[in-house]
């Protein structure tokens, strides 16, 4: 996949962070292996051929095929891990439900304070330092080093969904459309799974129907940069 | 019959013909575009790479490289169509300097595809403080198309050592043409990874678009004129031998016998590049000067009986199919601005000197044909120049040793041409030759842009 | 052939040339970013491990300030802790603008008590300055997924490097 995958764990002693940290890659490793559209072998491809049953795929591809079909259904459409060409793409899940079951591992090991970030994609629990929130900066999709937006977040998670790094690899299921006006989409929700499903379906839905939608299901604030720069953003109740 | 005491030359025509279109406008058109697009290559690279890259010395080091590898697949291409046979190119620069161009910029394409190597793979140690081995393995595990592009990398060093002077003098033509064709592929293997993992490509669907079109019409471009084109052509054509003939000691004049030939749109002093199908001569094609255009049906080559394929052409059956290039040079009488013409030919120049003397004549200019030989068994074609008032033709035979002095010094170039300084001077022959004629005529006082020759390489 | 001999070479530090100038001006602006306590490492294909300084742990749920206004200009602040389904979520987003032009609540007809507003920004700040700020050090980034050849030119990529 390619994908970078960062863990910042604070205030740990060395011995059980090690160990750790080993075991949320070997989740992540496993996750790739099993849901990646690019190995011929994996899960995924072997069961998009048929050569695996509904009835006899692992249980963490049923989890994912579930949480896949309950998005699906909640956006009328929108989401949906078939592509538009017929092939099975679960990218705009996989990536946040491994990274969160990366960091459910840090947690059951007694950590309470760390940031995972795959491949842009963040989940964060506690805070980085005594007193102060993780700061997660979102990029500006027009300038890689410049930052749009800066999120001070304990125990949430942040996912963006865009299309200025991989070009067209998200579609609006209900028109198999690839041709979107949203640039990028951003939503802070509770776990990293919420986030990227939510980012995923704002970004095909777009800002209009998207905003409200992704707030009745999950998201504590989402914001979208449209092609022609504007910025929207939308919070749920308890916003100043 | 040619003597060899020398003559003076008769009064001449008064007469001046509109100067030609200066030749070097095409020259300096193809230098700016190459220029211009490495340029505009650079202002891609500008606009793609934020100025925070130079912030460490890992990322400045990538950035570094991917500049290397933009200007080098770029340049490569420029490369390509410099030898497609691209009927613009020919008449603007012209054949011989085209290769010599090819040749200067190869090393440069090769010297950047390494540098884009190193410092891609250098930039990447720094930022994951890991060993080269490691970082390979890391680049070939995660970025898609590596591995091919690693392949045409090697591929891209392999030919262009085969083709460093040092390597070059021990190769056989043919082995290291076969080596040059790799090219082809080390430039396909290496497309992949500029559109699949350049970052100045994977997030701007606009630079993809052009990158990919510029690669689609630079192939296209290749494919038509260098192999689709030639092959219409010689169907066309049909060209055989019609008879082979000797002229002279060491000459051999071959005659092709076709159809439509002035289709070809051959002039004097212009050469094709003929591959005989016959065995032996099948695997290389070799650069020929006529010494009679195209007329009717027929066009005649002299040629040297100098290296073996020579000799064995002397050899070749009438019937015998013959496959061409061409026409390709700039040795054409256009290039004469004024109405006096030199002619200086040593050797087999005499073909192409024939040809353009003829063509130089029918257009009212007036001739002097200075043919340099070692002996008068040597002097190929000499029937051919029957004097007339503007025809002259003077042999020079015999070797300096022998003669005590150099026919073609500078005093005895005045005497035997007075008014050489108003004339155009056209020399064919051995490069040696050429050079001093050279040197000769500026000493002289004719100006630069009035001596026109050419030297034929493939390599 | 009379050409100069050494032209080959003489293009090449031609380029060379045009690739030096390009660099040096290009990263002109470039400087370092503070750099602060706390260490992470990145893992792709390899695993890699972290130990920050300090061996206690900090008790949970400290109580969160709200984050200061940045230093540059104006800015908008949004939310402080919100419910989810999922329990309470402590987010407050600052956008970095160094001018806002237009700002527009809007009510959207839902019946939810929704804010949508609505910035027309001009240019973000550079991470450089956000980070030197201080007010504001960053941890980590978020955006669209990159490859990992994308990551090491990325900001994601200096944050780790330098902090």
């Amino acid at each position: 996949m390619g994908i970078v995958v960062e863990m910042d764990v604070r205030r740990a002693d060395t011995v059980g962070v090690d160990a750790a940290l080993d075991e949320a890659f070997a989740v992540l490793r496993a996750a790739d292996e099993r849901f990646s559209p690019f190995r011929d072998e994996s899960e995924l491809r072997r069961y998009e051929r048929g050569e695996v049953g509904p009835d006899e795929v692992s249980l963490d591809m049923r989890e994912v095929l579930a949480i896949a079909e309950r998005a699906r259904a909640d956006s009328g459409g929108v989401f949906d891990v078939h592509t538009p060409d017929g092939r099975l793409d679960t990218n705009g899940v996989v990536k946040g439900w491994a990274a969160q079951r990366a960091a459910d591992v840090l947690a059951a090991a007694g950590f309470t304070d760390f940031c995972v970030n795959a491949g842009g994609d963040v989940v964060v629990r506690g805070e980085p330092e005594p007193g102060r929130p993780w700061q997660v900066a979102v990029r500006d999709p027009a300038d890689r080093s410049a930052v749009l937006a800066q999120i001070a977040l304990r125990d949430g998670a942040v996912a963006t969904s865009g299309t200025y790094e991989q070009g067209a690899h998200v579609w609006d299921g209900r028109t198999g459309s690839r041709d979107l006006t949203l640039v990028a989409a951003t939503v802070v929700a509770g776990d990293l799974t919420t986030a990227d499903v939510l980012a995923t379906t704002l970004l095909a839905m777009g800002a209009e129907e998207g905003l409200p939608w992704v707030l009745r299901h999950g998201a504590a604030t989402a914001f979208v940069v449209h092609q022609d720069g504007r910025v929207l953003t939308v919070t749920a109740e308890g916003g100043s | 019959m040619a003597t060899n005491t020398l003559q003076r030359p008769r009064a001449t025509a008064t007469r001046q013909t509109p100067a030609a279109e200066p030749p070097d406008a095409g020259h300096a058109l193809v230098r700016v575009l190459l220029v211009a697009g490495v340029l505009a290559i650079t202002g891609l690279w500008w606009i793609g790479t934020p100025a925070s890259a130079g912030s460490t010395p890992g990322t400045g080091l990538l950035a570094v490289g991917e500049l290397a590898g933009l200007q080098a697949s770029f340049l490569v291409l420029g490369q390509l169509l410099l030898v497609a046979r691209v009927p613009w190119f020919e008449r603007a620069v012209g054949f011989d300097r085209l290769v010599s161009w090819h040749r200067s910029l190869g090393t440069t394409v090769v010297l950047l595809v390494v540098g884009h190597v190193a410092a891609m793979i250098g930039g990447a140690m720094l930022i994951d403080h890991s060993t080269p081995w490691g970082e390979v393995g890391t680049l070939l595990t995660t970025t898609p198309k590596m591995l091919s592009a690693i392949i045409g990398a090697a591929v891209f060093l392999i030919v262009g050592l085969s083709s460093a002077r040092l390597l070059r003098r021990r190769l056989s033509y043919e082995v290291w043409f076969v080596i040059h064709l790799l090219t082809y592929g080390g430039i396909y293997l290496a497309f992949g990874h500029q559109i699949a993992a350049g970052v100045h490509f994977v997030g701007s669907p606009l630079a993809r678009a052009g990158w990919i079109g510029l690669y689609a019409a630079t192939g296209l471009a290749v494919v038509w004129w260098r192999f689709v084109k030639p092959l219409v052509d010689n169907a066309r054509a049909g060209l055989r031998v019609d008879a082979v003939r000797a002229e002279a000691t060491g000459t051999t004049s071959v005659w092709l016998r076709g159809r439509n030939l002035e289709r070809f749109g051959a002039r004097g002093g212009q050469f094709f590049l003929l591959r005989f199908v016959a065995s032996g001569h099948l695997v290389t094609a070799h650069p020929y000067s006529m010494s009679l255009t195209p007329r009717g049906d027929r066009v005649r080559f002299t040629i040297g009986t100098l290296g073996d394929h020579s000799r064995a052409v002397a050899r070749l059956k009438p019937g015998t199919r013959v496959l061409v290039e061409g026409p390709f040079g700039r040795f054409t009488s256009d290039r004469a601005r004024s109405a006096r013409v030199l002619l200086v030919a040593g050797g087999v120049g005499i073909g192409p000197v024939r040809a353009l003397a003829e063509e130089l004549v029918a257009a009212g200019r007036h001739v002097v044909v200075l043919h340099r030989a070692h002996s008068i068994d040597r002097l190929a074609l000499g029937r051919e120049f029957p004097e007339s008032s503007l025809l002259h033709y003077i042999p020079l035979t015999g070797r300096r040793a022998q003669l005590g002095y150099d026919p073609l010094a500078p005093t005895n170039l005045r005497a035997l041409v007075p008014d050489v300084a108003q004339r155009d001077v056209f020399v064919c022959g051995p490069p040696a030759m050429i050079d001093a004629v050279a040197q000769t005529a500026r000493t002289l006082g004719v100006p630069r842009r009035a001596i026109h020759h050419e030297e034929l390489s493939l390599s | 052939m009379s050409t100069t001999p050494w032209r080959g070479t003489l293009l090449f530090a031609g380029s060379l040339a045009t690739i030096a100038v390009a660099a040096v001006t290009r990263f002109a602006g470039a400087t370092d970013a503070a750099q602060t306590g706390s260490a992470s490492v990145a893992g792709g294909s390899s695993s890699g491990a972290v130990v920050a300084p300090g061996g206690t742990k900090a008790a949970p749920g400290a109580v969160g300030k709200a984050p200061a206004a940045a230093a540059n200009g104006a800015v908008v602040i949004v939310g402080s802790t919100v419910q989810t389904r999922y329990g309470p979520v402590q987010v407050s987003v600052t956008f970095t603008a160094k001018k806002i032009t237009a700002v527009q609540a809007l009510q959207v007809p839902s019946g939810h008590q929704e804010s949508v507003m609505i910035n027309n920004y001009a240019a973000p700040i550079l991470a450089q300055e956000a980070v030197a700020a201080n007010s504001a050090k960053i941890d980590t980034v978020s955006g669209a997924t990159f490859t990992s050849q994308a990551y090491k030119t990325s900001l994601q990529s200096a944050i780790t490097q330098l902090g």
